[in-house]
């Protein structure tokens, strides 16, 4: 080490100067120093993650992580696609209020800059009806775009090409195209890491889209029940970007949802979660049982994967009362990994210390 | 003389058989890439229960996956489409190779014969130190496999001259359905089937098992409890139940234990493990120790000692154990069979090659004692 700064703290610090100069709330400030800095954070098990247990002076004032929540209940309707300028409009309203000025492309310039490459990982595993919807991937590649991000330099990506084609994503592999990639993890040229990472409770390969080909990676996943890890939000998404999933589904996926997304691969690109609630489920998942869906018409969005999930599994306990079934709290499906996150360092799941900013 | 013509349709209609070229050298065949999502690959689970809003319970291994819609269980090659549990491995090997049937090892089952030897991905628990984690823990979709029907392996296990089909590499419990139809489809070409597992499996289904195979290796990965749940994600009670079942139908079986430096070789353990094994399934049951290398998940653990295996040997003897072998060692006397009554070295071993066999059609060459084990393939079920 020479003790000069990295280019990836350069940046850092580049952005923070920036967020300062143009008169960013505290609050804002905060959710993007959760978003920006996830390495920076306290790992499992350390006591730190209690601030005031851990004697921090002033950390009781610390600002809450943000969670951006656009509801538009009955705005599509089962078997509806969104049209592509509601898409767009939806996307923009939803990732500008994230910033001050509601503002999507500052917001979306200050955590990515040109040049990088970045991944998009939309949850296909139901199919479409109960997939992240393509419409709004793709507002969101162009709302990149308006960032000084290249479509070329997006890479959307799912465990098999068979599950995004079955979600409506129209695969594309090419290299030569001007568009964004949009692959499996079984295309030609992915695959995953030869050697497992071990990291706390798990241990896997890593898929190389994750490893080799993006810098960042924004985790869009879809607003359901989990027949075994209580909700799959945002972070049970994350399992699709691991070889071997199926070994951490006991306990009701407790450690492991946890462990992954706070493995150094993960912790290291995971910039920003989004969550596609337009028609969300709230019992019977992961597959798609229609019966158990409602037209949330909801988007949520954070820099604070914790917080998001948190946030999202509230609408989905609010949705089971509402019809008159057991909460996953009183079913002793609340996902305990939510916790294990905080204490991982990831975020807040506790929703008295987040911000939900509903738009 | 023949013509090309003629020659290159002989070829062709070779292939169109199921002639799967397989290389008599011992590395692993490349499989080729293949299209996996053809629904023609799903076949029905033969061991699950359908249970409410259209999940499924797996019944197969002491696992027991409460299986979601369009989720998999722990082996990640059965999956759940609307509520009917499907194998998706039936007829997909991702290995298929011919090797000698000490590789295994089975050293009391026709020594010195090849074995079609064939694996599926997947595997129902996650040792830490599996040596095949490559296979044995991905998906169908992450490995390429074969086409590879069981008439089909059949015809080819028996045009290579192989006396037996042995399911290894993986776990074949994982791939039930597809090793059962395989050793039905050997049994009529005069091909014997040995099972190569952990013994994670219920009781019915083994017992369903069983009367199509001819041989069964147990990895007994340690006699510990903990061993099982910190090392390997299972548990021993179910590998315990299993070899008991296999003594009382009277199935010709082996043990492996490969002994892993301080985790499962200390001497009280391997005493209490040798002990069981004498009072539950019998003096004569084999039971090889075998040298760990560093591999997947533990490779901060230096290979056993030779000295281990030797002490191993030694305990199991002290025991009353007549068949101890020391195995992954070259050269060590531990590998070579002796006659329990007489001391004489009946087979000679080096590395997987059987240099000497004094034995007359399962007896002692010196004694004339007989010796336990399988020592002459069967006969063509379509002979008889």
């Amino acid at each position: 080490m020479n003790g000069s700064p990295s280019e990836e703290s350069e940046a850092l610090h580049r952005r923070r100067f920036l967020m300062l100069m143009t008169g960013w709330s505290a609050v804002g400030l905060q959710g993007m120093h959760v978003a920006c800095s996830p390495a920076g954070k306290k790992d499992a098990g350390n006591k730190a993650d209690e601030p005031e247990a851990a004697g921090i002076k002033g950390a009781e004032d610390r600002a809450k992580p943000i969670v951006v929540q656009r509801l538009r209940p009955g705005i599509v309707k089962r078997g509806e696609s969104l049209p592509k300028d509601q898409a767009r409009v939806a996307m923009s309203e939803l990732l500008g209020a994230l910033a001050p000025g509601h503002d999507a492309i500052a917001f979306l310039k200050t955590v990515f800059e040109p040049g990088r490459k970045i991944g998009i990982k939309p949850n296909c595993l139901a199919g479409r009806g109960l997939s992240t919807r393509p419409e709004l991937v793709f507002a969101l590649v162009e709302l990149l775009e308006e960032a000084g991000i290249r479509p070329s330099d997006v890479i959307v990506f799912e465990r098999t090409e068979r599950e995004l084609a079955r979600a409506g994503f129209p695969i594309n592999t090419s290299k030569s195209g001007s568009g964004s990639l949009v692959m499996g993890n079984d295309s030609p040229g992915a695959g995953f890491e030869n050697q497992p990472l071990l990291h706390e409770s798990i241990g896997s390969c890593f898929c190389r889209i994750l490893t080799r080909r993006i810098d960042a990676l924004i985790n869009f996943g879809v607003l359901k029940d989990h027949d075994l890890a209580g909700v799959s939000i945002g972070m049970k998404n994350l399992y699709g970007l691991i070889h071997n999933p199926n070994k951490y589904h006991d306990s009701g996926c407790a450690p492991y949802v946890a462990h992954v997304a706070a493995s150094p691969a993960v912790r290291a690109k995971l910039k920003l979660t989004l969550c596609d609630g337009l028609i969300a489920q709230y019992k019977g998942g992961p597959a798609l049982k229609p019966e158990y869906t409602w037209q949330a018409g909801a988007l949520l969005a954070s820099c604070d994967p914790v917080a998001l999930d948190a946030a999202g599994t509230s609408l989905i306990e609010a949705a089971r009362k509402e019809a008159g079934i057991e909460t996953l709290e009183a079913s002793g499906r609340y996902p305990a990994w939510l916790a294990d996150a905080r204490r991982c360092g990831l975020g807040e799941d506790r929703l008295d210390r987040i911000t939900i900013k509903t738009i | 003389m023949e013509d090309r013509r003629s020659f290159i349709k002989k070829a062709l209609a070779g292939c169109a058989a199921g002639g799967l070229m397989i290389p008599s050298g011992m590395a692993r065949i490349d499989a080729p890439e293949e299209e996996h999502d053809h629904p023609a690959h799903w076949i029905e689970a033969r061991h699950y229960e359908k249970i409410e809003e259209m999940k499924v319970k797996c019944t197969l291994c002491p696992r027991e996956c409460s299986v979601a819609d369009r989720e998999r269980g722990y082996c990640g090659v059965r999956e759940n489409r609307a509520g009917t549990y499907y194998t998706l491995v039936h007829s997909r090997p991702c290995s298929v190779h011919v090797d000698p049937v000490e590789k295994k090892p089975l050293y009391h089952f026709v020594p010195g014969h090849k074995s079609f030897s064939v694996a599926t991905v997947g595997c129902n628990i996650e040792c830490r130190f599996c040596q095949n984690w490559e296979i044995s823990q991905f998906t169908p979709e992450q490995r390429p496999s074969y086409d590879l029907s069981p008439a089909k392996l059949a015809y080819n296990a028996a045009r290579k001259g192989c006396k037996s089909i042995a399911y290894t590499y993986t776990e074949p419990v994982i791939f039930y359905e597809y090793m059962y139809d395989c050793a039905k489809e050997g049994k009529k070409r005069g091909v014997m089937s040995a099972m190569i597992s952990n013994g994670y499996i219920r009781e019915k289904p083994l017992r369903e098992l069983i009367p199509v195979l001819d041989g069964v290796k147990i990895d007994l990965k340690a006699f510990t409890d903990d061993f099982y749940r910190d090392m390997c994600s299972g548990r021993l009670e179910p590998v315990l139940q299993t070899l008991k079942i296999l003594k009382e139908t009277g199935i010709w079986f082996e043990i492996v234990v490969l002994l892993i430096p301080s985790y499962n070789d200390s001497k009280k353990e391997i005493q209490e493990l040798c002990a069981w094994v004498r009072d539950q399934l019998g003096a004569n049951v084999p039971l090889h120790f075998t040298r760990f290398h560093p591999v997947y998940k533990v490779k901060d653990i230096p290979v056993t000692p030779e000295s281990s295996l030797k002490r191993a040997y030694e305990i199991a003897k002290s025991k009353g154990l007549n068949f101890p072998y020391i195995g992954n060692v070259a050269g060590n006397e531990g590998a070579h069979t002796f006659c329990p009554h007489c001391g004489k070295k009946v087979i000679t071993r080096f590395g997987f090659h059987v240099a000497k066999l004094d034995m007359r059609e399962g007896n002692c060459a010196f004694c004339s004692k007989t010796l336990p084990g399988i020592w002459q393939p069967f006969k063509n079920e379509e002979d008889n």
